[in-house]
């Protein structure tokens, strides 16, 4: 900072950060670009495997006679693609960012951190292959081969790294609530993802306790990995975007531990009626109820920071797909947490009601959050804004539509077909015909929502492109309507400006 | 601590970088050039409103009506692990408490009448893989039920068909059929009654019900039998008469097997 | 400044003591149970070998388990046993050998733990692997023709099943099972859990 002369003014503080900003946002640039472009392209892979799958469910005779293209190989390729392709990358690309952002330091690792992200691809794909070649560990979330291991570890380790020096280093003493999120999140996951490749393939480990690791895992990577990073981006976008200070410290604070607290233990509801013993599953059950917690002081904590400034939602493509995911997390969460009740899941369990319910999660929640940062992120390392307003409301109207009808759609399917799957006297086979319509229905609303997925690699592509770099001002959503507002706005102010001069 | 107080008004933009166009390389950033030169102070300003400043906390208390929430729900956990938690043994699957704490011993169930036509239709779930939900097999590999011969024969050899199952090839409705029907005599006397009494009243079939107690007899009879039937076995099994039903296990005579 | 050391310690303290409590402590639960001694001495479960074993990673690399469970549960819990697919509920004990988990979330398709016992038929089994609509008209589970060869010779090898007349085409009259075809179903055929067992009520 040493290179610019600030003028010593009131104003002079201000500017410092104002400079900080550039320099951090430059020294993101290409860690968090290659992270980014990585995980769009396994969005778009994942959509491509998901659309085959969903077809393969109701057309079963559809690219039968590859081996490698069968549904129980397609299917895994495609939670594995979305999941650790895009999902992680995405959040590992945000997280960078925000840390450096509110820490007000620069990225470290410059020349590493790059190197991880070409690290994680090749990590990624070598297990999509073997997924689809035949090795697959038959384990859900938990496919890729042993060997990948060596791959994310080596990332994973400089990504602790970076997030531990970013946060001795940071300028300000206090540490905002995302600061936490992000801290514990990239805390949890490589010990929830080593411990958990131990627990359910090293031998001489009980079948069921592999069942059970496997099931404290899935459901972790959600809670302690992508809901943290998820949350991060909502405290810090919400805030950010609307100019108000997030509604309590108290209330996140609350929310922040007993997170941690509880949702560590949700995992074993996934196993009720299983070979478990009782109380392992009633504790899952309890800690499954707990989130109400959590859940529900984040909700009160978002939605009065957004009090009043809904008005927003109009504008900011940001703010669109965040609060979109804000809302998403709060239903699931709440959703999640009935599910694990016995009654609910004597029904629900074993059927395309969970499909439904993890959709929610992962798509209508962390999906869209990432989309917002995306948003936000992308014209900042690079620059440039983005070249399509339009193209931005396709986006945003496709996978928000395209995911309310896969999860409502589904979510009814799966709850009708478990209560005929627990009356012994319909035959499984009219349970099954049962779910066919639903099944294309899920075809169609995929379908739409990739669209939306290929809409948004054009408008990186372009941006990446170059286009939109001379474009003045951030591309927002005008409606007419708020287009008149604000030129109202603007009247209004100068009418004022007039009257003091 | 780098932060001053700012206005909150989102009306009042936050002053952006434009100011230091010395840290940016003009060549990649063409735009900058152009603003600085420009004296157009909208042009200005539309980059200036690019951001808010780095989120901050506030300071609202927690709602006490929450907090409430929060305790009768840590309760309600408590309770329910103590009333479900089938005492933290790892031997315990059921999680109702009543179980736990019952004394060792099984319930005498009272003897109920049962309906066999609703037994058995549970029980033919585990026929309609090959014999279909229709009862007509499939045709060139599984035998069809509706219609079949033996079906609405002597039961005896339905029962015996049952409790051993079947090999080689025999002869329904004019075709022949190849193959192989597992013994099913893991089912209980009832379930097997159950089952053939089902079977021999559905669709076009019209035969009498099947009792658990002829169930038994064969049960007894065919004790010794090692495999699976024949066609011919079968055969020869329902030219002689059924096997005397009693409620005492009845003297066991030689069961004339293949 | 101590409040990164803070979170640091409250955020492993957290995911280890539920990695304990969940995980860590059933399994020492479980290590003093062991395998079951029926009535006629055998010892009940035992692991799996050979080709029932080689089975099991074709079941695994075909992602079998995305559309079918291994696990029964209890009486008036769901319909499982009422629907045939078991006897009783299933234990811990029941998969105590089991290299890999695979008692699955998902029932697109029936309940696979004792199928061994509930379909013993090896034909039944290949004709609905070759082709799942020959032997269950409106299934939605994919062919695995990949398992096996055809063949339309007059005199067919010993190891081939016929197809049903109307599956028949000029070149495929009969489909001979592949080695892991052959595999797979050996290891469905080992899945039996019919054993009593006195936790399992």
């Amino acid at each position: 900072m040493a290179t610019l002369a600030v003028p010593n003014k009131p104003e002079a503080l201000e500017s410092q950060e104002l400079l900080t900003r550039v320099q951090t946002d430059r020294s993101c640039r290409q860690t968090v670009l290659i992270y980014y472009t990585s995980a769009v392209f396994w969005l778009l892979l994942g959509s491509v495997l998901a659309i085959l799958a969903s077809l393969k469910m109701h057309i079963p005779g559809f690219l039968a006679d590859w081996e490698w293209l069968t549904f129980g190989r397609v299917r895994p390729a495609h939670l594995n693609s979305m999941i650790y392709g895009w999902a992680v990358m995405a959040a590992i690309g945000t997280l960078l960012w925000l840390q450096a952002r509110m820490g007000r330091v620069r990225l470290p690792l410059p020349l590493l951190l790059p190197v991880s992200g070409l690290v994680w691809n090749v990590g990624v794909a070598y297990g999509m292959i073997a997924i689809l070649i035949g090795y697959s560990s038959s384990t859900e979330w938990l496919e890729f081969p042993v060997p990948v291991l060596g791959f994310f570890g080596f990332c994973l380790v400089l990504i602790i790294y970076a997030t531990l020096v970013m946060m001795m280093r940071r300028k300000v003493h206090h540490t905002y609530v995302s600061q936490w999120y992000i801290y514990g999140g990239v805390l949890w996951f490589p010990f929830l993802y080593v411990s958990a490749l131990i627990l359910t393939q090293a031998p001489h480990i009980n079948g069921t306790v592999r069942a059970i690791a496997n099931w404290w895992f899935a459901h972790n990577v959600l809670g302690l990995w992508l809901t943290p990073i998820g949350l991060a981006s909502a405290y810090y976008f919400i805030p950010k975007v609307t100019g108000r200070p997030v509604h309590s410290y108290h209330l996140s604070l609350l929310g922040f531990w007993t997170l941690a607290l509880f949702y560590n233990w949700a995992g074993t509801h996934h196993l009720v009626g299983g070979p478990i013993p009782a109380w392992v599953i009633t504790v899952g059950i309890v800690g499954s109820m707990m989130m109400f917690i959590p859940v529900t002081t984040v909700a009160i904590n978002h939605h009065m920071t957004m009090l009043g400034q809904f008005h927003h939602l109009r504008t900011s493509p940001t703010l669109r797909f965040v609060v979109f995911g804000a809302m998403s997390y709060t239903l699931v969460s709440f959703h999640g947490s009935l599910a694990a009740l016995r009654s609910f899941s004597e029904v629900a369990h074993f059927t395309h009601h969970t499909i439904a319910h993890s959709h929610l999660g992962v798509y209508c929640f962390f999906t869209m959050m990432m989309f917002g940062a995306m948003y936000y992120i992308f014209p900042r390392i690079l620059r440039r804004e983005w070249s399509s307003a339009p193209l931005i409301k396709v986006h945003f109207w496709t996978t928000a539509i395209g995911s309310i009808v896969y999860v409502v759609g589904l979510g009814w399917a799966g709850w009708v077909q478990g209560s005929m799957m627990n009356n012994p006297d319909i035959p499984f086979m009219d349970v099954v015909k049962y779910t066919i319509p639903w099944l294309e229905s899920r075809s169609v609303a995929g379908t739409l929502m990739s669209v939306g997925h290929f809409v948004f690699a054009y408008l990186v592509w372009r941006m990446l492109r170059g286009d939109g770099a001379d474009q003045q001002g951030p591309t927002l959503l005008t409606t007419a309507r708020s287009l008149r507002k604000q030129r109202e706005r603007k009247a209004r102010a100068r009418e004022r400006a007039r009257e003091v001069a | 601590m780098s932060e001053t107080p700012k206005p909150t008004n989102p009306e009042v933009p936050t002053p952006d970088t434009n100011k230091y166009e010395g840290l940016r390389n003009p060549a990649l950033h063409p735009t900058d050039v152009e603003i600085r030169n420009s004296p157009d102070v909208l042009a200005m300003h539309q980059q200036i409103i690019r951001e808010m400043s780095e989120p901050k906390d506030g300071v609202a208390p927690t709602p006490v009506w929450l907090l409430m929430f929060f305790f009768a729900l840590i309760g309600w956990g408590g309770y329910y692990i103590a009333q479900h938690g089938g005492g933290f043994r790892a031997d315990v699957y059921n999680e109702n408490p009543a179980v736990l704490y019952r004394q060792a011993g099984g319930t005498a169930d009272a003897a109920k009448p049962v309906d066999l036509m609703a037994v058995g239709k549970r029980t033919f779930n585990n026929c309609t893989q090959c014999h279909q939900v229709n009862g007509a097999g499939i045709p060139g590999a599984f035998p069809p039920l509706d219609g079949a011969e033996r079906v609405s024969g002597p039961p005896h050899v339905l029962a015996a068909i049952l409790l051993h199952g079947l090999h080689g090839p025999i002869q329904v409705k004019g075709q022949t059929f190849n193959g192989d029907m597992p013994a099913w005599g893991q089912l209980s006397d009832e379930e097997i009654a159950g089952v053939i009494t089902y079977v021999r009243a559905s669709w076009s079939n019209k035969a009498p019900e099947v009792s658990p107690a002829l169930v038994k007899a064969m049960r007894t009879q065919t004790a010794a039998q090692a495999g699976p039937w024949t066609g011919a076995a079968l055969d020869a099994l329902a030219k002689e008469p059924p096997p005397a039903i009693e409620s005492e296990a009845a003297p066991v005579t030689e069961a004339k097997t293949n | 400044m101590n409040r990164s050391l803070f979170i640091f310690i409250g955020v492993i303290f957290t995911v280890v003591f539920s990695l304990s409590g969940l995980v860590l402590v059933p399994d020492w639960q479980f290590s003093e149970i062991g395998q079951f001694k029926t009535a006629d001495g055998t010892l009940y479960p035992q692991p799996l070998t050979g080709p029932p074993d080689a089975g099991r990673h074709v079941y695994m690399d075909l992602g079998c388990i995305y559309c079918h469970t291994q696990q029964v549960r209890p009486e008036g819990f769901g319909a499982d046993i009422e629907r045939g697919w078991g006897r009783r509920r299933t234990v811990m004990r029941d998969y105590m050998f089991d290299p890999i988990n695979l008692t699955g979330t998902m029932r697109t398709g029936p309940d696979l733990a004792n199928i061994g016992a509930r379909q013993p038929s090896r034909t039944w089994q290949y004709l609905h692997l070759y082709n799942p609509v020959i032997t269950s008209p409106g299934s939605i589970m994919p062919p695995h023709p990949f398992l096996f060869t055809v063949g339309a010779d007059a005199a067919p090898p010993p190891d081939a099943v016929a197809l049903p007349k109307e599956w028949q085409t000029p070149t495929a009259k009969y489909i001979i099972p592949n080695s892991r075809g052959r595999f797979l179903v050996d290891y469905l055929m080992s899945l039996d859990k019919s054993v009593d067992l006195p936790e399992a009520q």
